[in-house]
């Protein structure tokens, strides 16, 4: 078993790169799932949005309107200087903003209300759109009052009572309004890891066999052709199922409770499928890349682009639906897709679609194989 | 001799197909992958568009619900109603060919699958007229007399909010990621700086140890260097910033000639950062190539090519970061140009990379000046 060794002496060799990616997904999946630790929804309630108001108005209606957004939104004051509101409407930090001028219950009560608030917004932002009719209700229910007769103060007051009522919202399935499990997102970005450390590790490997010199000297030792290519083949296999063995491991230790869900074990046999293809990958590679360097930029454009268009990095739900249609061919798509309905079923018979997806991403596998023997075929007959 | 060492190093560059790839093609290859993963973020996620909602009318419905959601679809152009059964109004709202579900029955319900800005609006949509209704109840009880004046100002929908726009520009968060990508295209610079002085130093390459028992001045094969891989570096950057701008439409404001002006630079500063990393001490090539690509990914990272908005968390717990990494710098450079109508900040920006730029160069030279090889 010589070159089964061999095989992971040169991979030992290549054992620092490997590491850091590990160690850096590993950090950035433990900060990602801190970050999301929201608790799940019971209830539909509006969005809660953050407007930045400033008001001058010496009457009451200016507070009874503050009053009234600060039920449903964030208030905070109007940040100093148009630079610093801008940032802030950039970062999104600020929703809206709205200034309400000194005379402005005074010039309401004589009907001479119209565009006196002064609101900021980013033009055509729905937020904006959502604010501004909130607080248009308000001020229309107002006038209404008064147009009415009915004493100012008491207005604001009926105002305020009528906005209290709420519509009758519920959820269309129950488990809708339930955020995703930390599980999810440990999974979720495999696809990017797994190619970037296969190409790495396999093809640096099967590029060490491939090498000319080196290759022609192994054709004639006494090892024959097959059991040499046996070897190689065996070393792949060990190779991919202990990186998948590794993240597996990680997710027991990081995400428990989810692994010993239904849900946690797909996930698993999702991960180890795209391994798979994974390996195809690298193999693929491995034929075309002329050097070490080669094939470092190809671990950056086959990770980069895979997850980028497949909706690892970005959800798929932000992409346009043209390029959506161009996802379909990338495999880490059929990943991402297995990987979002994994979450939703609670018994493996709920599970058909999914294996569908798994098969996908193993036709890939074999594309990838496939198209790595004909680069090899070709250069063969033209050597 | 300028001229033609010129000529020399900028075919050599040109040959060079992994450095052309890292300074031309990834940076295009990265560009057009945001653009097809979160170019449309904006149209997607933030900017208005009628909402399509399905609508059910069940035994003893309101009809003047009905009305007020046509009126909401033709006058106000809010919502996009869409009328169906209860069956095929769900399997719309799980295919999410609509974001809600009015059910007009004995109550008026709504539906919704998630959580969000349109939903929200939806649901106030409802709401409003649940209100209206209360309104003009309590009016009856208040003052009957008064309820066509009151209906009379509901009709005509007084404006009380005057807009103001706070810019002239598309706001857009996600072109900071287009800004940080061509910060880092800048600093891509790092490896032809260290080029430069892997063809320098003796202890280096051959190639400079030949050099130095060359009959000319070592400065005056330093400068044509220089000077070439500054071209090409800066050549290719603006290639893919015109590619950002004009193929993949990404708009970056509208002052192309500042925006040229950081590209260069930036660029000044990624070959001299390079340079001098190259120059200190005497470690071998690949390791000072690690630590060019270290620094270099490091200081995208914090100019948020990465994670979004990391320029604003650094602002407010490390604002330091921000004024001496150069990635941030040329972000926000950028950024100023786009969103400010001074130029106050900008020039700020731009003065600290100058300053950051000219430090690296006059460091450089002081630790490359001078260096004699024992004659052996």
């Amino acid at each position: 078993m010589q070159v089964f060794k061999v095989f992971f002496k040169v991979l030992n060799k290549h054992k620092l790169t490997l590491c850091i990616y590990i160690v850096i997904y590993l950090m950035i999946s433990i900060a990602i799932s801190s970050s999301t630790q929201e608790s799940g929804r019971q209830e539909f309630s509006k969005v809660s949005l953050s407007i930045a108001v400033e008001n001058q108005d010496q009457g009451e209606l200016g507070t009874a309107l503050v009053s009234y957004l600060e039920q449903q939104n964030r208030i905070q004051e109007l940040p100093p200087g148009r630079q610093a509101l801008q940032d802030a409407m950039y970062y999104q930090e600020i929703d809206y903003a709205l200034v309400i001028p000194d005379d402005f219950t005074e010039r309401f009560q004589e009907g001479k209300g119209e565009e006196l608030l002064e609101g900021t917004t980013v033009p055509g932002s729905r937020a904006s759109a959502l604010i501004e009719n909130e607080i248009q209700q308000y001020l229309t229910t107002a006038s209404m009052y008064l147009a009415a007769g009915i004493e100012p103060e008491y207005a604001w007051q009926l105002a305020a009572e009528d906005m209290k009522q709420s519509a009758q919202v519920e959820f269309l399935e129950e488990n809708d309004n339930q955020s995703l499990p930390n599980g999810y997102y440990f999974f979720q970005y495999i696809p990017y890891v797994f190619l970037v450390l296969m190409i790495l590790g396999l093809g640096a490997v099967m590029k060490t066999f491939r090498d000319k010199d080196l290759s022609a000297r192994n054709k004639c030792s006494a090892t024959s052709f097959l059991w040499q290519n046996v070897q190689i083949m065996m070393g792949c296999v060990l190779f991919t199922l202990g990186v998948c063995m590794i993240f597996i491991v990680m997710a027991y230790l990081l995400e428990g409770q989810y692994m010993y869900t239904i849900s946690g074990l797909l996930s698993a046999v999702n991960a180890l499928i795209f391994s798979i293809c994974a390996a195809g990958v690298a193999w693929f590679c491995a034929q075309i890349a002329k050097n070490g360097q080669e094939l470092n930029a190809m671990s950056n454009i086959f990770g980069l682009s895979f997850s980028f268009l497949g909706g690892v990095f970005v959800p798929l739900g932000l992409m346009s639906s043209s390029v959506q249609k161009v996802s379909k061919f990338i495999p880490s798509y059929w990943y991402v897709v297995a990987n979002e309905e994994i979450q939703k079923i609670g018994s493996l018979e709920e599970a058909g679609e999914i294996y569908q997806y798994f098969g996908m991403v193993l036709m890939f596998a074999l594309a990838f194989f496939a198209a790595g023997l004909l680069v090899n075929r070709m250069k063969q007959r033209l050597a | 001799m300028f001229w033609q060492l010129y000529q020399y190093s900028i075919k050599q560059t040109l040959r060079q197909k992994m450095t052309m790839f890292w300074i031309l093609l990834f940076p295009i290859i990265l560009g057009t992958l945001f653009r097809v993963s979160f170019g449309d973020y904006l149209d997607t996620t933030l900017v208005f568009h009628q909402i399509p909602v399905a609508y059910v009318a069940q035994e003893g419905a309101d009809p003047s619900f009905e009305e007020v959601l046509n009126a909401l679809e033709e006058e106000n152009e809010m919502i996009q109603m869409i009328p169906a059964d209860s069956g095929k109004a769900e399997e719309l709202l799980k295919e999410k060919k609509v974001e809600g579900i009015y059910y007009n029955g004995e109550s008026i319900r709504l539906a919704v699958e998630e959580q969000a800005v349109n939903e929200s609006i939806l649901s106030s949509v409802l709401e409003q007229y649940q209100r209206v209704k209360t309104t003009v109840e309590q009016i009856g009880r208040e003052n009957p007399q008064a309820i066509p004046k009151a209906l009379q100002l509901l009709k005509q929908q007084p404006q009380y909010l005057r807009e103001i726009s706070i810019t002239d520009t598309p706001q857009n968060v996600m072109t900071d990621y287009f800004y940080a990508l061509i910060a880092m295209n800048c600093l891509m610079g790092v490896t032809m700086g260290l080029e430069i002085v892997v063809g320098y130093k003796a202890n280096l390459s051959n190639l400079a140890a030949r050099r130095v028992s060359a009959g000319i001045s070592r400065f005056g094969m330093l400068l044509p260097d220089l000077a070439a891989k500054f071209t090409i570096q800066y050549l290719c950057s603006v290639c893919s910033v015109c590619y950002l701008m004009y193929v993949m439409k990404i708009s970056l404001g509208d002052k192309p000639g500042l925006l040229f002006l950081t590209v260069l630079v930036g660029s000044m500063t990624g070959i001299f950062l390079g340079f001098f990393i190259g120059g200190i001490g005497t470690y071998k090539k690949s390791m000072k190539e690690g630590i060019c690509v270290c620094i270099m990914m490091l200081s995208s990272f914090l100019g948020g090519l990465m994670v979004g908005g990391i320029y604003r968390f650094l602002e407010k717990r490390a604002p330091l970061i921000n004024r001496v990494n150069p990635a941030s710098l040329m972000v926000n450079a950028l950024y100023s140009l786009n969103i400010y109508e001074g130029y106050e900040k900008y020039t700020q920006c731009m003065v600290s990379l100058l300053v950051i730029t000219a430090l690296l160069g006059a460091g450089a030279f002081a630790l490359i000046r001078r260096e004699r090889y024992a004659s052996i």
